[in-house]
């Protein structure tokens, strides 16, 4: 189903009149509901992989907070957390243990005896097992304690309009705004569907332009120029962008129908000066996940092991990242992904120091803009294509500049060049006039100018795009 | 209240909105969207006002290297029959359903005596049938633009519709279900997949399993009530169908290694014609009409030359122009 898609956006208003209509106290059965319900509707074993993973962490977590002795707790956790990572591992990278095989098998000659598993990924899988880990975390951690009404915790875990491809959310952020009694407000009607008009434009008309300008680049055996082929990587990640945080957008605007505020999910990750800074700029629900649940106890648990600290640290960064990289899928993609974002990071905290004098003055500043891009996108480029081998074969065809198509030509009157400079004009006014925020920015602008801002981006969105169909990137995670 | 007050403001300023977008794409964008999204909406206009409309596939359209001449058997039938308004809505891999939208496309009301022409290929049960899942969609969407809808309502329609998932998930079920079809070949039973792996490296033999073979199976019923319903579509506007049966090269099965090939068409040739007289519709048999000398090669799925247009064409003519009793 299409987030952006006139399906997705029916039966979202249809759930949101009989939110309202019914009295507070059901609301929450409403959004359970209509969660499971999207979920069965796309397909049955989606539902019941949900189900599965919600009376699991349910139970779960009841269990943690009944002990009151810390290693019981603990023990507890870590029982609910293997479970969890075990069926993590069995449904959704169940294949690497064929790959390993495969190494294995190419290297002897024989044939892999470890049979692939071809399971179907339920649809926002690797996002609701997050969040339910980061639950128990927090049951564990007394937070708060075990939620005991499974609708609120169904709720929380499958809110539909997160469950394509997050953002993920804290239990200490949305188990509490569930139990506030919600009111219809015009502030959250009006806010929502600005947030979800920008996120559809997003998704299907700048994205979709984006693809159109470098499908060519991808295809195998294509006569595309090496020039042609680097421009195809930026926008490439420029596409990912769009897409992903025009579905942010709508989730976030979905959730503001509701009454909710999720969370945000990209602040201007364009202007990131570093690796670092970038991470807190992209998919920041992720990152930030990754770093309270992973890099922080681990690094706790490596420093008191290894010495100096600072080793520790680094091999505590490397790791984290490299398993958010395999958080994507098992592909050696994303493994070398994962890799590329440790390893940067790791260098970046012994260097901080030197850093932080090069970033004092412009051009060094200007100097990590560039390299922070150029690092981002040309990891970027694993998530393209479908294994290593062919990633590394683009870059060698990318990297030939005997090609003798080599000149990089748009004629004036040509719709790409059209959509490449609207694509720009909305680059600049996406980083640099909205940040990110099209709430704030419209809110300070008159009437006329929303209503005709609204008028550009519907009539874009119905008239300048032939298709808005495209499999949501970040959806396959 | 005061809310609900405010979100019904707001929504009729939408509304009127909508109604300013929708006169702005109709007067600078929509003649443009039509020639790129909907080629055949030129044809699909003369075949408003036409007396006939012959639907054909590739087998009116095709004309590749080793063509002979670029004239079709609708342009053919067109020279001939030059009292009549004559309209051709034909393309390469048109199939029942791709028919099936077209006719619906066309306005009821214009036109009382019209006269439809639709192919009828063996092609339509065998391999590509997927064609047909695959090239339905897709006529679909570019069929969005005519739709009685305001213009804006249409151009949303395409823009949202998606082709991909309708094709994807049932081409792949045909395909299995076509190639484990059990054919029964002198007394004994095969499946296509068999057959196709015998007739490796035979290019005649395996460009008749590929493109004709069928057996009447569940895939085959299918296309049978699309041609079913295309019939109910045209007699229902008060309109005279004929089927147009077009050749395939079976001179090319003369020989001896592939006479087994040439009894199985002639076998599912009797299957059709039983079929149709059954539907009482009138049926022009030009199945086997054409000799080798009339096709561009000697495998089955050869295309025609003009000179077998020409045939088929007057064949065609000549039907028309006599009373069926």
């Amino acid at each position: 189903m299409n987030p952006a898609g006139p399906y997705f956006i029916g039966f979202l208003l249809a759930v949101v009149l009989a939110y309202y209509l019914v009295p507070n106290r059901f609301r929450n059965h409403v959004i359970s509901m209509a969660s499971v319900g999207l979920l069965a509707w796309i397909d049955l074993w989606f539902a019941g992989a949900f189900l599965v993973v919600t009376l699991m962490n349910f139970s779960a977590a009841i269990w943690i907070d009944s002990k009151h002795q810390l290693k019981q707790r603990h023990q507890a956790l870590l029982l609910s957390l293997l479970g969890n990572i075990a069926l993590l591992v069995a449904i959704k990278h169940s294949n690497i243990f064929h790959r390993i095989g495969d190494l294995f098998s190419n290297w002897l000659g024989s044939p892999n005896p470890i049979p692939a598993l071809n399971w179907i990924l339920p649809l926002g899988f690797s996002y609701y097992m997050f969040q339910a880990l980061g639950y128990q975390f927090e049951v564990y951690r007394k937070s708060h304690p075990a939620e005991k009404s499974l609708i609120n915790f169904i709720a929380f875990l499958g809110f539909f309009p997160k469950i394509f491809a997050g953002p993920l959310e804290r239990s200490t952020g949305f188990l509490p705004a569930l139990k506030t009694p919600r009111v219809l407000e015009y502030d959250n009607f009006s806010h929502g569907f600005r947030l979800i008009l920008w996120g559809v434009f997003k998704f299907i008309v700048i994205s979709n332009w984006i693809g159109s300008i470098i499908e060519t680049s991808y295809i195998p055996d294509s006569e595309t120029s090496g020039l042609y082929m680097m421009l195809s990587m930026v926008l490439y990640t420029l596409q990912v962008y769009t897409e992903f945080s025009g579905y942010t957008d709508i989730a976030l605007g979905s959730g503001r129908l509701f009454g909710f505020q999720l969370t945000q999910n990209f602040r201007q990750p364009f202007l990131a000066k570093s690796l670092s800074d970038f991470w807190r700029r992209w998919h920041i629900s992720l990152s930030t996940w990754v770093m309270d649940y992973i890099y922080t106890p681990l690094s706790l648990w490596i420093s008191l092991r290894i010495s100096p600290r600072k080793w520790g640290i680094m091999a505590s960064i490397f790791i984290s990242f490299l398993l958010l990289g395999i958080w994507h899928g098992s592909s050696w993609n994303f493994v070398i992904f994962g890799m590329i974002q440790g390893s940067i990071l790791a260098i970046e905290i012994i260097s901080l120091r030197s850093r932080k004098k090069h970033l004092s003055n412009p051009l060094g500043r200007i100097a990590g803009h560039i390299s922070t891009m150029a690092i981002f996108v040309v990891s970027a480029q694993f998530f393209k294509t479908n294994n290593y081998h062919e990633t590394l074969n683009w870059f060698r065809k990318a990297l030939d500049f005997s090609n003798s198509n080599s000149s990089l030509t748009f004629e004036y009157n040509q719709w790409p060049t059209y959509h490449l400079i609207a694509i720009l004009i909305f680059f600049v006014f996406d980083q640099f006039v909205v940040r990110n925020n099209i709430e704030k920015w419209l809110d300070k602008r008159n009437a006329v100018l929303r209503w005709l801002f609204y008028s550009l981006l519907i009539y874009a969105i119905i008239a300048g795009t032939e298709s808005s169909v495209q499999p949501l990137i970040y959806q396959g995670f | 209240m005061r809310v609900l007050q405010r979100i019904s403001l707001k929504l009729i300023v939408l509304l009127g909105v909508l109604f300013l977008m929708n006169w702005a794409y109709s007067e600078w964008q929509y003649p443009e969207d039509l020639e790129k999204y909907t080629p055949m909406h030129s044809e699909l206009e003369s075949a408003q006002l036409a007396d006939i409309i012959y639907l054909g596939d590739c087998s009116d359209v095709y004309c590749g290297s080793a063509c002979d001449s670029d004239t079709s058997v609708s342009a053919f039938l067109k020279i001939l029959m030059n009292d009549q308004k004559i309209a051709a809505l034909s393309a390469n891999g048109y199939q029942p359903s791709s028919y099936l939208t077209l006719i619906k496309a066309l306005d009821s009301k214009v036109g009382e005596d019209k006269t439809i022409i639709l192919t009828l290929n063996h092609r339509a049960f065998a391999d590509h049938i997927l064609l047909d899942w695959y090239y339905k969609p897709i006529i679909e969407q570019q069929l969005s633009l005519v739709q009685t809808r305001i213009p804006l309502l249409n151009r949303a329609m395409l823009t949202f519709y998606d082709p991909s998932s309708k094709r994807e998930s049932l081409t792949l079920a045909k395909t299995e279900q076509w190639e484990n079809t059990s054919i029964e070949i002198n007394g004994k039973t095969k499946t296509i997949a068999m057959l196709m792996e015998k007739a490796a490296g035979d290019s005649v033999a395996t460009s008749y399993l590929e493109d004709f073979a069928f057996v009447m199976g569940e895939a085959q019923r299918e296309q049978l009530a699309l041609f079913n319903d295309i019939i109910h579509e045209v007699k229902s506007r008060g309109w005279k169908m004929v089927i147009h049966y077009v050749p395939i090269n079976l001179d090319g099965l003369s020989h001896e290694k592939h006479s087994w090939l040439k009894d199985h068409a002639l076998e599912q040739r009797q299957i059709l014609l039983q079929h149709f007289k059954a539907m009482d519709v009138q049926v022009l048999d030009h199945s086997t009409l054409l000799s080798q000398d009339d096709f561009l090669g000697i495998k089955s799925n050869s295309h025609y030359t003009a000179n077998g247009k020409r045939k088929l064409a007057l064949g065609l003519s000549t039907a028309l122009k006599v009373p069926v009793e």
